[in-house]
């Protein structure tokens, strides 16, 4: 691997980190006032603001997965206006909101509306950057991308699972990130928890995995036959571990394992008063392995007979 | 599915028949009262302070309602918090309301609701709150964070007393949480063990009361299912009905057992939009008032229906008046709104 796709790689995980911690976030604001949206002018950028960075964390995956020069200074120059105008708007929302006194400084974080604040101001700064400099961001952030050819709709299914995933693995593992705030061990039920956590790190692993393979196989070309070797083995395990969890969920999972370990991570679940987090949790490296690997196996191998190895746009 | 719920209920008294004797003083709490004051309780419920809460605007309207029924009543002697105080929040949240409570300087105690561990922390990190040594005027059990083997943590009894003598017993009890059953949450119910705990207590303040059970009021957040019995009698002390009632999954004995024992009312939260009084064979069964509008709540003639309930226990008698003091949210200086309904003597 190259020092420069390295780089993009461990890049994209911070990201996808500091997107974590800061979606969780989000998250709870959103759900404080998921019932009719009645502060929704004081919760909305606070959420939104959130929320910002995993869409520079998308912007991010599409450019450094975008083979097509055309394409891709599109994605850079859309992107930065998407930055700068709406971290521009949340700015002027959460001015307004501190000029309201709506904002009391220290109660949601300790340095909130400084934390907002600066993600905003972040976001517009990017997208300035990107307007004035876009030719160098473009030379110097590599391309990882390396894929046998795909029909559109593989693409497309593609991404939404992907979009769906990603925000699932990543609340969750930034739920883990904060687990010394909430976990307790002395709970009669704190051992019923523990795959659940197992689960947390591994729908991370499964991605930063993908994110591995595609920046370490931009120079191995890896031939086909070891590329679904490899999602084998990976749909093998995923569906192993999904299956586990499920059965424990359903089977064993005590009266009140959730109730008395996790609530404050599954807001949801308590909202519509059904137990869905394990599940997805669960389910969606599994569903995305067999995605995987039945697109390797049958759409893939065809490209493969066809001899289309060129990167698709 | 049925069946599984039904073996669940079935077993549960089996479960808990290994009766234990329970430690009255990890469980009881003694308040004295003096001269020939009746002894007045203030119930707050479901105020659930988020991140959405607009912290100095929401202390404002509590601290009002505090000081409306002061004026009103003349006095307080207890403050009743029956659950759901919080939702998604954070510890600086939770700590900063819960020192707002014991600003006002009134003795208060509490019970858990279904939302108060669905913040930022955990269950041990609440109870350690709750019961921490910097609240001067809690009046907590010991047992919160002990394994005592009566489910919950919000489970113990004020005994009132007057010379020496217990007049009334005020028993706060935890209906937990939620129950996971196939993939659902059901409202969770007062199990067995506490009601067996409860005959305990009021078998025990009896013994100490020349063979008489003493007079008690009960409180707690989720409503039990027999609110549907006391519905259908429709003997309506006050309140409305603005929502649809959200009891506990199971039915359980407590109502019937706590009748038989002297118990003249109970009170709780959970519906924001109910604070409906029933009367059914000298038991006084209904909701408080929910404390604010956050999360959501109903309003009448433009006024929310939002402020305290008021209990004022009379003195060797097992009567009490109950008033919900009725306090607009958007027009809190102007105090009680004409919604606000008192019944004396019940």
């Amino acid at each position: 691997m190259s020092k420069k796709s390295l780089i993009a790689f461990l890049v994209e995980i911070a990201l996808y980190i500091i997107a974590g911690l800061a979606f969780y976030q989000g998250f709870h604001y959103f759900m404080a006032d998921v019932d009719g949206f009645k502060h929704i002018l004081k919760v909305g950028p606070m959420f939104l603001s959130c929320f910002m960075l995993t869409y520079l964390l998308f912007a991010y995956y599409y450019l450094i997965h975008q083979p097509n020069e055309e394409k891709r200074a599109k994605t850079l120059k859309v992107n930065g206006f998407g930055f700068m105008i709406g971290g521009g708007l949340l700015l002027v929302l959460i001015i307004v909101n501190i000029i309201l006194g709506n904002y009391e400084f220290g109660y949601n974080s300790l340095i909130f509306p400084v934390d907002i604040i600066l993600m905003d101001v972040l976001m517009v700064a990017l997208g300035v950057l990107i307007t004035i400099k876009k030719a160098w961001i473009l030379e110097k952030i590599p391309v990882i991308c390396r894929e046998y050819s795909k029909p559109k709709w593989v693409t497309i299914v593609g991404r939404i699972l992907g979009f769906v995933y990603v925000w699932i693995a990543e609340y969750f593992f930034a739920a883990l990130l904060n687990a010394p705030t909430y976990i307790d061990f002395t709970t009669p039920t704190f051992g019923h928890t523990i795959p659940l956590y197992v689960m947390m790190v591994f729908s991370s692993l499964v991605l930063f995995w993908h994110e591995f393979y595609l920046a370490y196989t931009k120079e191995k070309e890896m031939p086909y036959e070891a590329l679904v070797a490899v999602r084998t083995i990976m749909l093998c395990f995923s569906t192993i571990i999904g299956i586990a969890i499920l059965i424990m969920d359903f089977a064993l999972g005590h009266t009140y394992y959730i109730s008395q370990n996790l609530q404050c991570i599954l807001p949801i679940d308590y909202m519509i008063s059904k137990n869905i987090g394990p599940r997805l949790l669960a389910l969606c490296p599994m569903i995305a392995m067999w995605f995987n690997f039945i697109v390797s196996i049958t759409v893939m191998a065809k490209a493969k007979e066809r001899k289309e190895t060129e990167p698709l746009s | 599915m049925k069946n599984k719920r039904f073996a669940l209920i079935a077993l549960m008294p089996l479960l808990f028949s290994c009766t234990r004797v329970y430690s009255s003083a990890e469980h009881a709490k003694e308040m004295e009262v003096s001269g020939d004051q009746d002894f007045v309780v203030l119930q707050l419920t479901d105020i659930h302070w988020n991140y959405s809460t607009n912290i100095k605007e929401a202390s404002a309207y509590l601290s009002n309602t505090i000081k409306v029924a002061k004026e009103r009543a003349g006095h307080i002697d207890l403050l009743e918090i029956t659950g759901d105080s919080l939702l998604v929040a954070n510890k600086k949240i939770a700590t900063t309301l819960y020192d707002l409570i014991d600003s006002w300087d009134i003795p208060w105690a509490f019970t858990f609701g279904n939302h108060d561990y669905e913040g930022e922390w955990s269950m041990a990190w609440m109870n350690n709150l709750v019961s921490s040594s910097k609240y001067k005027n809690a009046i907590l059990p010991e047992a919160i964070n002990k394994d005592d083997n009566v489910d919950g943590f919000s489970n113990y009894v004020i005994n009132v007393k007057r010379g020496g003598n217990v007049d009334w017993q005020i028993y706060n009890i935890d209906t937990h949480n939620l129950v996971e059953e196939a993939g659902s949450y059901d409202y969770d119910f007062i199990h067995p063990n506490q009601i067996a705990w409860y005959e305990q207590q009021a078998e025990l303040a009896k013994t100490n009361n020349s063979g008489s059970y003493v007079p008690s009021i009960a409180f707690f957040h989720i409503p039990p299912t027999d609110i549907y019995d006391f519905e259908k009698e429709n003997d309506v002390v006050g309140g409305i009905k603005d929502e649809k009632f959200c009891p506990g999954e199971h039915n359980s004995d407590f109502v019937k057992t706590a009748k038989e024992k002297g118990c003249r009312g109970m009170f709780f939260g959970h519906d924001h939009s109910n604070d409906i009084v029933y009367r059914k064979d000298n038991m006084i069964f209904g909701y408080g008032v929910k404390a604010n509008t956050e999360l959501y709540s109903t309003e009448k003639d433009g006024i929310s229906i939002t402020g305290c309930a008021i209990y004022t226990l009379h003195k060797e008698s097992n009567k009490f008046d109950l008033e919900h003091l009725i306090v607009d949210y958007d027009d809190m200086e102007k105090g009680p709104s004409a919604l606000t309904w008192k019944e004396v003597n019940l």
